[in-house]
């Protein structure tokens, strides 16, 4: 069939969710009905990484980009685009500084400064159709390295490319992989950590959704390095599309010899088996990971012994996260020297981040360590949605730390991160602005720590209970000086004795934010008021008398019943007291007359002492 | 399979996936606007795709577009080369397409009888009609 | 130990030696260097979960957890500085705060490592809130509680219970601050997989789990320690029973003992305790008072009727210097006396099994008509052990199915005849087995396994089983198979082996007349015992019982004994063939004399001049006359 068109269809999570398949459908039958079936292929590819624009719909070799595209309007791309050559404007992206409409997605500026290494396929290649993969040099690195090279020489590969664990400890992924080969036991395993626990971050998925060769490839090449001839990709229940294309991955690879036995007729034999986990952070570090696998409960193990020297049934254990193996096939392909030159001093290669929050252009971004944080929110991201002001950029997740505003322009890399007393994590950025509430921040990501704490450690298990009670006292308003006080001291604490990372770097929010931000946590302490007018307890919705029209909409939507009309006039009240702060009456207010406020601040003259009961 | 399979399976496969990374020695554009649909160009563009396969020319997209301004002299069809040359034929039918493909794209020769117009992108200049 | 495997740490300024493989708590200990724990147990795996050992290295910013942290050579620690000891006890106070340990009403007040470190660290306050959680408590067990708002999760107790006992009934269920042990499935201790055992609440450090009997009845300073032998059964496991006014309050494992190492079971831990029955303070004979008229009447009645058998039931608990008197005694009345086991069969094989080693070397153990679980629990967690660590596997040939059937790899329906077949003839293959069943038989049976074969030849109910005849054994023995044999019975097999041919089993008794029985109840209350006896006594002309607790059907002749409790210094000898001491632990009650003194002295009455005879004499007695057995089974 010869396709002069190809209409590659984003498969990506994100995309999926937003509608794809619909589109897909009405796509199908729209090009039947032109005719156009022989012409025109439709290609479902990965996460193309513009992921607030889903669904996603790019037409080659026209290198046309179509952005939230409905069913409807894939009808008519069908009818204008394909059949009549046509360019559907209604569906393309509008740069938001010349207003003028963008084509070709390498117009944009949010890919146009990024550089895909890790990403190079998804989006470009259907990940279930391992011909794809094949045609863009897929498995040649597997090739090259079972028959031109010795595992010792993938070793200095790696060593030279300077390529660090991107899982968030930053590990120099070279010298892992020599004490695994150098170690000694009855057999060897390979494991790939896709377990992604951060709230937010979504990077591991897109790649094992839309390029799981990527992958699978590495990890025999890995296998080949240290001597296992058995891996195991563990991938988190919460993501059912990447372990169906995973295990479908392996399926096609093993049919045309390249997992299994004597592959590529090297006499090399390796195999991967998916293991699912069941809703556990937890299992997202290393030692727990290896207890589910063995079937037990997901609680860390003490280290020493390493898992590279005794990991799964005692035995050499190599594992390393989904991206830093992505990174594998092109060191390989295009040399270490080349990844070295990438990035910076201390951090070669690119790196993955999720852009969530308040920015414009939410999804994944994969740039050179190095680029500033400035370059990612305000060049790639497309700024800050509504003109406000930016505050802070979580990076790191639960275990990370913020970044403030002094700080825009540092160089995204591991050791910049942790001097300032975030880290790189697996690369969640979640982007706050001047309404974000930095108490209200480290609550959020503290409470997540809690509920997914495994319990086996006193420091872990009851101190975050007991740090957590404390800024809810702050955010309440209830708290004094001497709470802040023990909140410092039990932090410290709690990182000192915890067993594992989790519990080591569950206070690190909230040290962050109180780093940067100390004068919030005054003002919630001293002045019991909550600056960014976000914490419930200190905020107060009222009714401006000289904006209100008198629709009734609020009293319609409150849910509590507590909006009023005041007798004889078009106005209404709110009755401040059993208020529940949900902001229901905000948001449905045509004419912006309801206000939240800070918990006594006075009213003005011009107000009527009737708009608060 | 062993790599040498391998490789041979990643060029055939390569074929597949040319339209949609950049590199082409030539680009072909059919007009298939309403006239251009009337006078034939979707037979045209049919017998180009397929001349194309015979001759296992695979790097060359062919994609449409509406009215290329030469209502008159309908089937159009430009032919872009990597260096910036732009050669628009007209008045053309399947099998002068053929020669089109046999002759410019795979030859590199133009054909004169059909050219209606001709740009060099990097010269800016412009050749009337013949 | 080797010159390089030594290394040399410096803790606290002061120079101290380990060994290389061990960890920094373990060298510390050996050299009487204190460091706090909760989680740690020497017997059970290292999890470092309570975090209460962590010690400081130099070098190192990070702190050490001391008990899984293994020691280099070199090492400079500092265990007792000002900062851990304030993390410590910010430790200590997370977990008295996080559930409701409240020491006044605890009945481990006084016992409890948690207590203890709260004082030890000056632990005068909490800090933080406490977050007082409502809490169950599961009393459905008969023998302990388990009480969660005591629990501080230290996970001793699903150690012991997966790696010692081998049923890993407890688990960890719920995740961060909703963690809980749980039994089973969420189900109650009373209805769940819990064999009892009771290690759980030996290791427990709190007073989450605690056992029934002795709660509230003394704290440790109140109470006094002995070690002795259990009475349960033919393992001999060391115990420690402590007691209070001379009753046994509580049963240990004794740690000490390198037969159990701490370890216990039911039986021992509490169905050897005996409480709410009257025991027999003096002789109730006749119209007679005091010993020597009670004895005189016994004798007169005894040799009332020479034509009939006079039988000397004993019990399996009977000691071997009580076994010595009895055939003495025997003896002294003649050839119509003959001596049998009131609660047990005789042991079909009567010599020592291999020792437990055995069971360690083997890697397929094959279980042929015995139920040890049921009999030998102690025996039957070593069982467990080695299959669930993948050390051994199992094959249960057993017409039905027994507790350690769901730890089988299979099950087959095998007489000793055809296991015996299995490793002399290549080709023989049980009938209707399928596919995997043959494929795994033959997976065990070639190669260069170690085969274990254990077995008590016990009947089942209808006395069908077959046992293992000689040419069985031989035919193991050329094979290389170890044949081990689970004796029932505390001492039976010393009791077979000294009575030898005058021992005959109960059965052939029952219902038979008989002249006189002199039944050696003792301090059992199993209720098959009384049973057993009437049928044994139906037909007899004069009963004497000699017994420690009162019995329900009135007898002739009642001589009051000691409990075993109560019984010493005498011994014993377990199914491998050791000598076990049986060490008094308490006074005896009223006029209650040991089993060896009563046979004695009726001996005596009737004339005999033989004086008692010690341990060595027997032990070397014993050991002349399984060597002698054994060469003849050869």
């Amino acid at each position: 069939m010869n396709y002069r068109t190809h209409a590659l269809l984003c498969a990506g999570a994100a995309c999926l969710s937003s509608g794809a398949d619909n589109v897909q459908a009405k796509l199908e039958e729209a090009i039947k009905e032109t005719g156009l079936s022989d012409e025109v292929k439709i290609v479902r590819t990965g996460c193309v990484g513009s992921c607030d624009l889903a669904p996603i719909l790019i037409i080659e070799p026209d290198s046309v980009f179509y952005q939230k595209v409905k069913p409807a309007d894939a009808e008519m791309i069908v009818r204008e685009h394909l059949l009549k050559g046509r360019i559907y404007e209604k569906n393309l992206i509008r740069d938001p500084d010349t207003r003028n409409l963008i084509t070709t997605h390498a117009d944009f500026a949010f890919f146009r400064k990024q550089m895909k290494i890790v990403l190079a396929n998804c989006g470009l290649i259907d990940p279930e159709n391992i011909r794809e993969y094949i045609a863009r040099d897929g498995y040649q690195a597997l090739g090259k390295v079972l028959s031109e090279m010795e595992p010792e020489e993938v070793i200095e590969e790696l060593e030279t490319s300077r390529l660090r664990g991107r899982g968030g400890a930053g590990f120099p992924t070279g010298r892992k992989w020599r004490f695994v080969h150098q170690a000694k036991g009855a057999a060897k395993y390979v494991v790939c950590n896709g377990d992604e626990g951060d709230p937010g971050a979504f990077m591991d998925r897109s790649v094992l959704e839309g390029d799981p060769h990527r992958v699978i490839e590495a990890m025999a090449i890995a296998g080949y390095t240290v001597g296992a001839q058995k891996g195991f990709l563990y991938i988190r229940a919460e993501y059912p599309l990447a372990i169906r294309r995973v295990e479908l991955a392996i399926r096609q690879a093993r049919e045309l010899g390249l997992l299994g036995r004597n592959i590529l007729e090297t006499g090399f034999n390796f195999d991967l088996e998916v293991r699912v986990g069941a809703g556990a952070f937890v299992c997202g570090e290393e030692t727990a990971l290896m207890a589910s696998i063995l079937g037990r409960r997901g609680m860390p193990m003490p280290r020493p012994p390493f898992p590279a020297i005794s990991g799964l049934w005692d035995c050499p254990t190599l594992i390393n996260n989904v991206e830093t193996y992505a990174n594998i096939v092109p060191i390989i392909m295009n040399g270490g020297a080349w990844f070295s030159r990438i990035g910076t001093e201390r951090s070669a290669g690119t790196k993955v981040f999720a852009l969530a929050g308040k920015i414009n252009n939410t999804g994944l971004v994969e740039v050179p360590m190095g680029t500033t944080l400035r370059e990612i929110i305000f060049e790639i991201g497309g700024g800050i949605p509504g003109g406000k002001r930016f505050k802070a950029a979580q990076t790191g997740g639960p275990s990370g730390g913020c970044i403030p505003e002094q700080y825009l322009d540092i160089s995204m890399e591991y050791d910049t991160l942790s001097a300032i007393g975030s880290m790189m994590g697996s690369g969640g950025l979640i982007v706050m602005d001047e309404d974000s509430c930095m108490v209200d921040v480290a609550k959020f990501f503290l409470e997540f720590c809690l509920d997914e704490s495994c319990g086996k450690c006193p420091p872990c298990r009851v101190g975050t209970q007991h740090i957590f009670r404390i800024l809810e006292k702050i955010s309440c308003g209830e708290a004094d000086h001497g709470d802040l006080a023990q909140l410092e001291e039990l932090a410290a604490m709690i990182r000192k004795m915890s067993l594992c990372g989790l519990g080591q770097t569950a206070p690190n929010p909230v040290l962050s934010t109180l780093r940067y931000f100390r004068d919030e946590y005054m003002a919630h302490i001293e002045e019991k008021r909550c600056p960014a007018k976000v914490c419930r307890a200190m905020v107060t919705y009222r009714i401006r008398k000289d904006t209100c029209i008198g629709c009734g909409l609020c009293a319609k939507v409150c849910p509590v019943n507590v909006i009023s009309k005041v007798e004889g006039q078009k106005l209404y009240v709110i009755d401040e007291t059993p208020c529940i702060r949900c902001g229901a009456c905000m948001d449905v207010c045509p004419v912006g007359a309801v206000i939240k406020e800070s918990v006594g601040t006075p009213v003005e003259e011009n107000e009527s002492c009737l708009s608060r009961v | 399979m062993d790599i040498n399979d391998l490789k041979k399976m990643r060029d055939q496969a390569k074929r597949d996936l040319e339209l949609r990374s950049g590199e082409h020695s030539h680009k072909i554009t059919i007009s298939m606007g309403t006239i251009g649909i009337a006078a034939g160009a979707r037979e045209v563009m049919k017998a180009v795709i397929d001349e194309l396969a015979k001759r296992d020319i695979d790097n060359v997209p062919v994609t449409i577009t509406g009215s290329l301004g030469f209502d008159d002299q309908e089937v159009v069809m430009r032919v872009e080369s990597a260096d910036g040359e732009q050669v628009t034929y007209a008045r053309l039918d399947p099998e002068k397409a053929r020669l089109i493909v046999r002759k410019h794209i795979e030859n590199g020769e133009r054909v004169r009888e059909f050219i209606v117009g001709m740009a060099d992108h990097s010269a800016k200049k412009e050749e009337s009609k013949s | 130990m080797s010159e390089s495997s030594v290394i040399h740490l410096t803790v606290n300024g002061q120079a101290v030696e380990g060994r290389r493989g061990q960890t920094i708590l373990e060298i510390c200990r050996a050299a009487g260097i204190y460091i706090p724990t909760l989680c740690y147990h020497p017997r059970l795996s290292v999890v470092a979960a309570c975090r209460m050992c962590m010690v400081e290295l130099e070098g190192n910013s990070k702190l050490q957890a001391s008990c899984s942290t293994p020691a280099a050579d070199g090492m400079v620690i500092r265990t007792d500085t000002e900062h851990l000891h304030e993390y410590r006890r910010l430790n200590l106070e997370f977990l008295f705060s996080e559930r409701n340990h409240i020491c006044p009403f605890c009945e481990s007040s006084g016992a409890c490592d948690l207590q203890r470190l709260g004082y030890e660290h000056k632990m005068e306050s909490v800090r933080v809130e406490y977050l007082a959680p409502r809490l169950p408590t599961d009393l459905s067990s008969v023998c302990f509680g388990l009480d969660h708002n005591r629990c501080i999760l230290c996970t001793r107790c699903i150690r012991v219970c997966d790696e010692i006992e081998g049923v890993h009934t407890l688990d960890l269920t719920g995740r961060g601050g909703k963690a809980m042990i749980g039994v089973d499935l969420h189900t109650d201790f009373g209805e769940s997989t819990c064999t009892l055992c009771g290690a759980c609440v030996q290791v427990c450090p709190t007073g989450a789990l605690y056992d029934k009997l002795p709660a509230y009845r003394g704290r440790p300073q109140d109470l006094e320690s002995v070690a002795t032998t259990c009475p349960g059964c033919s393992v001999g496991c060391g115990l420690i029973a402590q007691t209070r006014y001379g009753q046994v309050i509580r049963v240990l494992g004794d740690e000490n003992c390198p037969i159990n190492r701490g370890h216990t079971c039911r039986i021992g831990r509490y169905d050897s305790v005996v409480i709410g029955r009257k025991r027999v303070e003096h002789p109730q004979v006749d119209s007679a008072q005091g010993w020597d008229s009670a004895l005189a009447f016994c004798k007169q009645h005894l040799l009332a009727d020479r034509q009939k058998k006079i039988v000397l039931a004993l019990n399996s608990r009977t000691t071997l210097e009580a076994c010595v008197e009895a055939r003495n005694l025997l003896d002294t009345l003649g050839d119509n006396a003959i001596a049998t086991l009131l609660d047990t069969d005789l042991p079909p094989q009567p010599v020592p099994a291999p020792g437990f080693d055995a069971i360690q070397k083997a890697d397929v153990i094959w279980l042929v008509n015995c139920a040890p679980t049921r009999y030998v629990p102690v025996l039957a967690s070593m069982l467990r052990r080695r299959v669930r660590k993948r050390q051994a596997r199992l094959i249960v040939c057993t017409r039905r199915a027994i507790e350690l059937s769901r730890y089988a790899e299979l099950l087959l329906d095998l007489g000793p005849d055809e296991v015996a077949a299995l490793f002399t003839n290549r080709d023989f293959l049980p009938s209707g087995l399928d596919e995997h069943s043959i494929r795994l038989l033959r997976e065990c049976l070639q190669g260069n396994h170690q085969h274990l074969v254990i077995t008590s030849d016990r009947p089942d109910r209808r006395g069908r089983t077959k046992v293992f005849a000689d040419e069985h054994r031989k035919a193991l023995r050329n094979a290389g198979v170890d044949l081990f044999h689970i004796t029932v019975g505390t001492n039976t097999l010393g009791i077979a082996a000294l009575l030898g041919d005058r021992l005959v089993d109960r059965k052939d008794l029952f219902c038979r007349e008989l002249g006189a029985v002199v039944a050696v109840v003792g301090d059992l209350v199993d209720e098959r015992v009384p049973a057993a006896l009437k049928s044994l006594t139906e037909k007899a002309g004069f009963v004497l019982v000699l017994t420690s607790y009162e019995m329900e059907e009135p007898s002739q002749a009642v001589l009051p004994m000691m409990t075993w409790w109560e019984d010493g210094p005498a011994h014993v000898v377990n199914l491998i063939g050791n000598i076990r001491p049986v060490v008094p632990v308490g006074p005896p009650r009223g006029d209650a004399r040991p089993l060896a003194d009563i046979l004695h002295a009726l001996a005596v009455a009737l004339g005999s001049k033989a004086t008692r005879r010690n341990i060595d004499s027997i032990r070397e007695e014993l050991a002349q006359t399984w060597s002698k057995r054994e060469e003849v089974a050869r």
